[in-house]
């Protein structure tokens, strides 16, 4: 297991991220601390829990009005925190690159799919018109797409939702990043084609010892899926432990949300409700595992 | 309860046409709980709407509570049968306080006793009288679909369409809000059309559930097939292996 | 402020901002109170505002503020200049300038007043039924719509006006009937999205007649867009009523007006500049305002534009 190695990608220490509200400061993420390395980690919650707001506050995504504090924030050698808008641009896309939910929404409508790849590429590397072309196509063959070359000339609406969420993987892989933060990368697919797209996030990702922050509320999705998970609650980690020993957690939260999911196997037998101790809130955060 | 049969629904005209439905057939006794499963396109939402009577271009059969009926509805059909909807973000008025919102069926049925009916119906769904004034802006989306649910049954209706109604929301909410429509349809003999995309889900409420794909229903299974992954077709299992979550050596990575 | 009243203050305030109203008029209360917030949060907006209510003010307070009656000819004084006695001078009549700008601002509102009050309901009805009944309803309704879209809002005003013969009220109705247009294409195309809404599709699973879904759950969804596209528009009319008054066809002489006074002014522009300045300024300050004020409501409305 790969799970924490020597030299992180992304180290992240003491993250907040809030927002002003009639009723005073609302915080949305509350002081939290974590490692990406080569690997799959997933940041797993309910909504409200701070994990799409930590996944944006890493490239500085964060809605307006939102204001973030790191004290620190490192990816490779290179420190993120108080970097000015035109330094994020140099690493939004270049080192670290976002999958969003739904695919239709984050393609040019009007842009063949092929050209937004390789302009892609041609945003962060020095290359010809062809060169970005032939790369584009490559990198649809390595998101398992059958014919590249009829793919490259179609224009987003003409493709279906798990070819859609291909073509961002393609799109967001090709200037080579460092660090993958998915948010929800397959909620939007059914469930069949949801695991091929996994499978293809997880082949590129392990080949090319890129780090993944995977930002899910499937329990069950990320326990299968990732090599470590992080479980968020009101804005704090209150338990990490790696993906396959999710099952034996210790928070009460934790074990309380696992305890609350249907299981085919259970049948009508009655769900387990959580309840929700107001302590958990406040209470230590788990050190580094 | 409900019998369909030779159910067709068919969209656009001439060559454009695309059939959501394809003669589709089936019976739910009555306070049970049938699902209707399959992935999004699959026509499962549309036969509900059908059912409804929010959808009025299909043929075939429709038979509720012993009565054929037709493509519209009159008042008498929608105090038997109701429906909650899936986002419940989307379902409540935004402009709307609880109070309007749950008495809005009664005025629109000429029911009188609104207040303490209210009162009742909110107390059903484990909402206190807190709630009454509130937006739904102002609520979780737990506390939505509560409020969604009350008001699909003020009128005491004997039939619930139910369109996904826990998938957007959280798992321990989903949690309470199963339980809330079990105990429910148990104590009111209830029969429920559970439209999910979701197995777990379905096994914990129906008693018989039907598997489509592509407008066309692929097999018919009872509750306890489903638990112990007894399908007949391939498609049925792929839906069931892929429910249990991301498995690399189940996935073939080169279909198009 | 004594620690009492600021006590009650605060009582309020929590009263405004408690999480669970105990009545419909409370919820009502707390969200005017919370779009108030947004709208405070907006400085230009607050200066239209304030702006809007200090002229409203004036109209309504005309006869004290007013230094003479707006009516009254001195000919022995006519054409002065700005003076202690005569703040704006006088015009060649020699009536009070300044009194005459306040009483205009009656004039001035009394049409945006009207023609808000016309233009809105129409507009919301025949856009909201036409785009939630759809099919041949819709089509009649909105290509009568883009006929009289099609005509310039002021030819088409003038026309009306020619043809009723010139009047205040004439004013009045030439001008709602050329703008009404617009806000029946908002109010449609806002409907075309709500239509499709769940809860438009919950309210018909209860069996609720279509009048009832359009008058109780379409049009409130609208409302927020057309009061905001009316308070813009109703710079433009406070324009086209100007624009009436300066062509002799709005309000009719000896009715204070401010495009009137800044057509007679237009003869003694070269010796008398500040008469055609006052009444121009005061045109420029109302259209200013609403359109402020109107931008400021768009922004509070929709929190997530």
């Amino acid at each position: 297991m790969s799970g924490t190695t020597k030299s992180p990608i992304l180290t992240v220490e003491d993250l907040r991220v809030g927002f002003p509200g009639p009723r005073g400061l609302v915080e949305a993420v509350r002081g939290i601390s974590f490692e990406v390395g080569r690997n799959k980690v997933g940041i797993v919650g309910e909504s409200g829990s701070g994990k799409s707001m930590t996944g944006r506050a890493i490239l500085n995504l964060l809605p307006s009005g939102a204001t973030s504090t790191v004290k620190s924030m490192r990816l490779g050698e290179t420190e993120l925190a108080g970097l000015n808008e035109n330094e994020m641009l140099g690493i939004r896309g270049k080192r670290v690159s976002m999958i969003l939910q739904d695919p239709k929404y984050s393609l040019n409508p009007v842009m063949r799919v092929g050209h937004q790849i390789a302009e892609a590429f041609r945003v962060h590397h020095r290359a010809s018109r062809a060169e970005a072309n032939e790369r584009a196509l490559e990198m649809l063959a390595a998101v398992r797409i059958r014919d590249p070359k009829r793919v490259f000339a179609l224009y987003p609406h003409e493709v279906s939702g798990g070819m859609g969420q291909r073509i961002m993987i393609a799109m967001m892989l090709i200037p080579e990043p460092e660090l993958i933060i998915a948010d929800e990368p397959t909620s939007a697919l059914d469930v069949t084609v949801r695991l091929q797209v996994l499978a293809i996030l997880d082949e590129l990702v392990t080949t090319r010892g890129i780090g993944l922050m995977f930002i899910s509320h499937d329990l069950n999705l990320v326990s299968t899926f990732c090599d470590e998970v992080l479980i968020m609650y009101a804005g704090r980690i209150v338990e990490r432990c790696p993906a396959a020993d999710l099952h034996q957690a210790k928070h009460p939260y934790t074990r309380g949300l696992l305890a609350s999911l249907p299981r085919l196997e259970d049948g009508h037998k009655r769900l387990r409700v959580l309840e929700r101790d107001p302590s958990w809130r406040n209470e230590p955060i788990p050190a580094e595992a | 309860m409900i019998e369909v049969s030779h159910l067709r629904v068919a969209f656009g005209a001439g060559e454009n046409q695309s059939v959501a439905v394809d003669d589709v057939s089936f019976s739910i006794p009555e306070a049970t709980v049938y699902g209707l499963v399959g992935e999004s396109g699959c026509g499962k939402t549309t036969i509900l709407r059908c059912l409804a009577g929010l959808n009025r271009q299909w043929s075939g059969t429709i038979r509720i509570a012993g009565k054929t009926v037709g493509p519209v509805r009159d008042l008498a059909f929608y105090r038997m049968a109701q429906m909650v909807f899936q986002d419940p973000y989307g379902s409540l008025h935004p402009r709307h306080t609880v109070n309007t919102i749950l008495s809005e069926p009664l005025v629109v049925h000429g029911i009188a006793g609104i207040g303490p009916r209210v009162s009742r119906v909110l107390a059903q769904v484990g909402l206190g009288e807190s709630y009454r004034y509130r937006y739904p802006h102002q609520l979780s989306g737990g506390q939505r679909q509560r409020v969604a649910i009350a008001r699909a049954l003020i009128l005491e209706p004997r039939i619930l369409f139910l369109d996904e109604p826990t998938s957007a929301l959280d798992v321990s909410v989903q949690a309470e809000v199963l339980n809330l429509l079990r105990d429910i349809q148990v104590e009111q003999g209830l029969t429920c059309v559970l439209v999910s995309h979701d197995l777990p889900v379905v096994a914990n409420l129906c008693n018989r559930l039907a598997v489509m794909n592509q407008g066309k229903l692929i097999e018919e299974l009872g509750v306890a097939d489903l638990m112990s992954a007894r399908a007949h077709s391939g498609y049925t299992q792929r839906l069931i292996a892929a429910s249990a979550g991301y498995d690399r050596t189940l996935v073939g990575l080169d279909v198009d | 402020m004594t620690a009492h009243s600021f006590e009650r203050n605060a009582s309020l305030r929590s009263w405004l901002l408690v999480e669970a109203p105990q009545s419909g008029f409370q919820a009502w209360m707390q969200s005017f109170y919370l779009a108030w917030l947004r709208l405070a949060a907006n400085p230009l907006a607050v200066i239209g505002v304030v702006v809007l209510l200090g002229i409203g003010l004036v109209a309504l307070m005309a006869p004290w503020i007013a230094t003479h009656s707006p009516f009254d000819q001195v000919l022995a004084d006519r054409l002065q200049r700005p003076s202690a006695a005569h703040w704006l001078g006088t015009d060649e009549l020699g009536r009070d300038v300044f009194s005459r700008i306040v009483y205009g601002a009656r004039t001035t509102l009394y049409i945006v007043g009207l023609v808000a009050v016309i233009v809105g309901p129409i507009g919301l009805c025949i856009g909201a039924t036409a785009g939630y009944l759809g099919g041949w309803v819709e089509a009649v309704l909105m290509r009568i719509t883009d006929i009289f879209l099609s005509f310039p809002s002021l030819i088409l005003a003038l026309a009306f006006v020619s043809a009723l013969g010139p009047s205040l009220d004439n004013a009045i109705i030439a001008i709602a009937l050329s703008s009404w247009p617009g806000i029946a294409r908002l109010a449609r195309a806002e409907t075309l999205t709500i239509r499709s809404s769940d809860y438009v599709d919950a309210v018909r699973v209860m069996g609720a007649s279509t009048p009832r879904i359009i008058f109780k759950h379409v049009m409130p969804m609208c409302l927020p867009s057309v009061v905001v596209r009316v308070t813009l528009s109703m710079a433009s009319v406070a324009l086209t009523a100007a624009g009436l008054g300066f062509l002799g066809l709005g309000a009719q002489p000896p009715t204070p007006e401010w495009g009137a006074m800044l057509s007679t002014a237009r003869q003694y522009l070269l010796e008398h500049w500040y008469l055609a300045a006052m009444p121009g300024l005061a045109i420029l300050t109302v259209s200013l305002a609403f359109n402020l004020f109107g931008d400021g409501l768009r922004d509070m409305l929709n929190p997530r534009s």
